[in-house]
Formats: C-alpha cells, sequence, structure tokens
C-alpha cells in the first residue's frame, strides 16, 4: 500500500501547488470630474432614484442629462465595490451595443462620401473569406444589416459560444470565430421580410467598412470622436485599449440568485474582442456630445439622418429600428431615439427626446443580459427613473 | 501539462504494474475503492478537450449480476477549474459493462447526481443596502451524467487493479434563469482497486 500512499501524496501536492488565486478584478482609479456647469430641473429626485437602485442592487451608476438647463450628471455607488472606489461621471461605462449606432453614423458617412451604397449587396465589399459564412449572402444588402432584416442568425447565442466564453474568460475572440458559430446555419427568414435583431449583422458591418476603410475603428475616430473631440471615448485605437484605469469593474449574478462576481477580466476581454457591435468605452457626457451632434446633423446630413429613421416595425406594427437607430416609446408617451446596451458585466442606454429637446445617458456596472432577482428590483426603478427625467 | 502527463503516467503504471496477493474470486468486486484523475471543462461533448482543470474522485461500486456486466456506481469527485469555479460532485450510475477481447471492457452508464459548483471569484451579497463579501459560495445543481469507459480487468490472475479511462458528459440544471441547462465534461482516468 506505499506505493498507493504515495501516489496520493503526489497527487495531492500537485493540487497544492496548481491552485491559484484567480482574480478577475481589474484597478480603477479614484477620478475627480470636471464641476458641472449646468442643473437639472428634478436633479434631487433623480438622485434619491440612483440612490435607490445602488440600495436594490446595482453597484454603481452614473448619469448624464442634457438639457435647456445645459449639461448635468450624476454618479452613486461604486466603481469597484473591493477598493470601495466611488463611481464617477468621469469614470468610463461601457456602452455595449450602443456601439452599433456609432458603426451605423459612420456607414451613412461612407454612403455620403460615395464609398458605398445602402442597397448594394455586402458581397459588393466583403471578401469571399467572410461571405462564405453566410448564408444567400447575395440577397442580403448593406441596408438590411443596418436596420437588422437580413435574417442572419445571432452568433452570441449559440451554446457552443455560450460554453467557450465561459470556460475561456480570458479568450479574444477574432471576428472570424464569432462567424464559426453561424457557418453552416441558415437565414432565419427572408431577407427584408422582417425585422430581428441580431448582433451579427453590426460584426459582418464593421468587417465590411474594413474593406472599404481599411479599419473600421480608426475611420469611426477620424470622421467621428476626432471631430467632436470625444476625448474620453475609447475605441480600438490600439489592441488593449481597455486597459485605462477610468474604466469601471464588471459585476455578474453569474447563478440569479442576487450574489454577485467581480467579472471585469472576462467582460474586459470580451468587450475587446466584439467589433461593431460592441467595444466602446465612454463617459455618458461624451455620449451625449456624439448623440447630440448626430441629431443636429453634425455628422451626417439630414438626408442620411431620415434614412436613420426609416423605420422597421415590430410585429404589432409599431417602430422598432432604423440604420442603427432604436424607437423606443418611453413613460408619457414619449418617443426616445437612441440605442441601449447590455452585457455581461453592463448596461448602459442612450436616448434623445425630441419633445423635449433633452438627452440622457446612463451606466451600470451589472450585467444584464441575463435575468436575476436584482435586475428584477432594480426594472421598476429604471421605469421610475425615466418618469423622473421626462416629468 | 507535464506534471499532470507524469502522474498520470505514474498512477497508470501503478496500477498496472501492481499485484495483490491471491484474492478469494468471491472476494473481487466486493465494493472496490474506485480511484481516478479527472479533467473538467464547462463545454459541448467532444469540444474543448484538454488536460485542464484537473480533479480527483473517489467512489466504489456494486454488481448487479453475477457476470458483473451491470454495474452500480457511487462516486463523489472534486474538480479545480479557476474559470467558472471550483465543482464538488456526488453521482450514481447505473453501467453496463460488456467484455472485449483479452480482458478488456467496454462500458455506457448514465445516472444521476448533485453538483455544487463554486464561483470562481470572491462573491458579494447585498444585505441591508451594503455589499457584504461572502467568498467563492456557489450554487447546488442536479446533474444527468452519461458516459462512456474503456478498461482493462483480469479475474483470474487476481489483479489488485483494474484501470481504464473514461469520458462524462453531464447535463446540469438550474445554472440561472437564462441558462436553465449547462453542459460539463469529464475526462477520467483510474481504477478500480479490489481490496482483499
Amino acid at each position: 500500500m506505499k506505493t498507493l500512499q504515495r501516489s496520493w501524496l503526489l497527487i495531492t501536492l500537485f493540487l497544492l501547488s496548481s491552485y491559484s488565486n484567480y482574480l478577475q478584478e481589474i484597478s480603477s482609479i479614484t477620478c475627480v470630474p470636471d464641476p458641472v456647469t449646468g442643473s437639472f430641473k428634478n436633479a434631487t429626485e433623480i438622485i434619491q432614484v440612483l440612490d435607490s437602485m445602488v440600495y436594490m442592487g446595482i453597484p454603481g451608476v452614473s448619469i448624464g442629462i442634457q438639457s435647456s438647463d445645459g449639461y448635468w450628471e450624476h454618479s452613486s455607488g461604486f466603481a469597484k465595490l473591493e477598493d470601495q472606489i466611488p463611481m464617477e461621471p468621469c469614470h468610463l461605462i461601457y456602452l455595449q451595443s450602443i456601439a452599433k449606432l456609432y458603426l451605423a453614423t459612420a456607414t451613412l458617412k461612407l454612403k455620403e462620401q460615395g464609398k458605398l451604397e445602402l442597397d448594394a449587396p455586402i458581397g459588393t465589399y466583403l471578401p469571399t473569406r467572410i461571405t462564405r459564412y453566410i448564408d444567400k449572402s447575395e440577397k442580403i444588402t448593406v441596408r438590411m444589416l443596418l436596420n437588422h432584416t437580413s435574417g442572419i442568425p445571432e452568433y452570441n447565442d449559440a451554446p457552443a459560444y455560450i460554453a467557450y466564453l465561459l470556460q475561456h474568460p480570458d479568450h479574444v475572440f477574432s471576428p472570424e470565430d464569432y462567424l464559426k458559430y453561424i457557418d453552416g446555419r441558415s437565414l432565419s427568414f427572408d431577407p427584408g421580410s422582417k425585422y430581428s435583431y441580431r448582433n451579427t449583422n453590426y460584426l459582418i458591418l464593421a468587417l465590411l467598412v474594413d474593406v472599404i476603410t481599411g479599419d473600421h475603428a480608426a475611420y469611426m475616430r477620424q470622421e467621428i470622436f476626432e471631430p467632436l473631440n470625444l476625448r474620453n471615448t475609447l475605441y480600438r485605437a490600439k489592441p488593449d485599449y481597455l486597459n485605462d484605469g477610468r474604466l469601471i469593474n464588471s459585476y455578474w449574478d453569474r447563478h440569479s440568485d442576487g450574489i454577485i462576481e467581480n467579472v471585469s477580466q472576462m467582460q474586459r476581454t470580451n468587450v475587446a474582442s466584439l467589433i461593431g457591435d460592441d467595444g466602446i468605452v465612454a463617459t455618458p457626457e461624451d455620449a451625449i456630445k456624439f448623440l447630440n451632434a448626430l441629431m443636429n446633423e453634425q455628422i451626417i446630413n439630414k438626408g442620411s439622418l431620415a434614412e436613420m429613421m426609416d423605420w422597421q416595425l415590430n410585429s404589432d406594427g409599431t417602430p422598432a429600428y432604423g440604420l442603427g437607430l432604436d424607437y423606443t416609446l418611453f413613460p408619457g408617451e414619449n418617443i426616445g431615439f437612441g440605442h441601449s446596451g447590455g452585457g455581461l458585466g453592463g448596461g448602459s442606454e442612450l436616448y434623445y427626446f425630441p419633445e423635449k429637446d433633452l438627452y440622457y445617458c446612463i451606466g451600470i456596472n451589472l450585467g444584464i443580459i441575463t435575468e436575476g432577482p436584482l435586475n428584477d428590483q432594480i426594472l421598476p426603478l429604471v421605469e421610475k427613473l425615466h418618469k423622473t427625467i421626462l416629468k | 501539462m507535464v506534471r499532470i502527463i507524469l502522474i498520470t503516467l505514474l498512477v497508470l503504471f501503478w496500477s498496472i504494474s501492481a499485484k495483490s496477493q491471491e484474492l478469494e474470486i468471491g472476494d473481487y468486486n466486493k465494493l472496490p475503492l474506485v480511484v481516478t484523475i479527472q479533467f473538467h471543462s464547462l463545454a459541448l461533448p467532444f469540444s474543448d478537450l484538454g488536460l485542464s482543470n484537473f480533479g480527483i474522485g473517489l467512489g466504489t461500486e456494486v454488481n448487479w449480476n453475477k457476470d458483473h456486466t451491470l454495474v452500480q456506481k457511487f462516486g463523489i469527485s472534486w474538480l479545480g477549474n479557476q474559470s467558472v469555479g471550483n465543482r464538488l460532485i456526488l453521482s450514481s450510475q447505473f453501467s453496463w459493462r460488456p467484455r472485449l477481447i483479452d480482458n478488456f471492457f467496454t462500458e455506457l452508464k448514465f445516472g444521476a447526481g448533485y453538483l455544487r459548483a463554486n464561483r470562481p471569484t470572491d462573491s458579494f451579497k447585498l444585505i441591508n443596502g451594503a455589499w457584504e463579501p461572502i467568498g467563492r459560495k456557489g450554487k447546488g445543481m442536479l446533474a444527468i451524467p452519461i458516459g462512456v469507459s474503456l478498461g482493462y480487468e483480469n479475474f483470474s490472475e487476481n489483479h489488485l487493479f483494474a484501470p481504464f479511462v473514461s469520458y462524462d458528459f453531464l447535463l446540469a440544471s438550474g445554472y440561472s434563469r437564462s441558462i436553465p441547462l449547462v453542459p460539463e465534461t469529464l475526462l477520467q482516468i483510474g481504477s478500480r482497486i479490489h481490496f482483499k
């Protein structure tokens, strides 16, 4: 039995030596925001709602509002719980799917410059090494990618993708890695026949803009970020562009039991891998500057903006989505144009309310793509926040 | 990785070469100790295979028939997986174990078990509006394991050890509201040890 005892001893030693203190947290710095020059009429009530959201389970929240009273911002909770670093408006929040609005804007800019036709088949621009993953790509136009009517399947609901992402949280996916998850899958519906939101559309759109411009991210920086002086908006300027101390830590209720864990490394790696459908981090102020410029025809012209607002309809006949622009009916029948975003470790909203001439951006560092009791508790508060803003 | 392979080879070598003193035939299959080293992954079947996420398992089994071809297995495993959290699995599987040639056997098995999935990092719980650290507290789930094995056993020469390799696929329920089922896989290398 001595050999058996020795082998167990070896195994135990191995297990002890291979065990490491795995950490997901990233360093978030304490940042000091510039003094706010503007105000907002319902600021006190909004602060109360934000504090309630934190009390009910959001680690940290940051908001910015641009109204006739100027720009006002506020944060509540923590950018990093472990070190008790307060969330501040100068922290960078994950815009998540709001990135689609930026890419759509860049695409319309290309159309204005005569470098792209919205109704051309995507194969006009994309090489076969990309189109070979897409069923009936010859029937799909650039516009169908922009307004989610292509029928191309979603890559991120593939069980193989979800399993691999969870097991390999530090894996950097290439765009082609994502496309492999739709390889061999048929279109969900005839191209152009209906609207169905898919992240894959914007992944492919980013690759298409890459072909035309050489680098879609560089083009977005050149045509959008730099002219608008968006110095607190980061998107793929360098491979480690998310290694910025102002970036918030991210938390996720993995098992839908109200217990959260730090998933910052996974969130950051995931977001840095995503192109077109995600990938931008910014301050709420910078996000609002962008939407304000877009709505005031400072980036694209009136005709392009009108195309952006050519709404696809929900199944109930209500407007849903234009070209990268979401149409949402908020409390009080207030129409909002903009986009929302959700990820494993963050959530965000960026909207313009034309009837109030008001812009609003919010970012939280709790994952909202999976359901859980925390999200259940927070949803009514988000609705209350909308009502308070639009009062 | 080199360490894993070396230890695996060492255990297999000892398993195959070590022999006990003579055993009574009737004693051979009475509650053997089953010892395994295991490699865990949160993955679909036969994807993402690799010798990582090391774990160990202990178990035993009882025969349903005299031919030792129908077996009920009981086991407990601890699996280290720093990406998705360590696992503790308690399970029982019914096994059909037909003989192949030259004392080699194959096995098809299925059953049910309890899977305790820890979190990979320290976690927090909201208590009166403040987040309190609670360690890596995990979640218990029902698991349905199915698997296949290939092994060697020698009744006639009264070998003490019966080495085998096994591949199990587990479907764990209740991971979260949005992900009700998660696939997990186990590559197991081990041996039954038939004490006298």
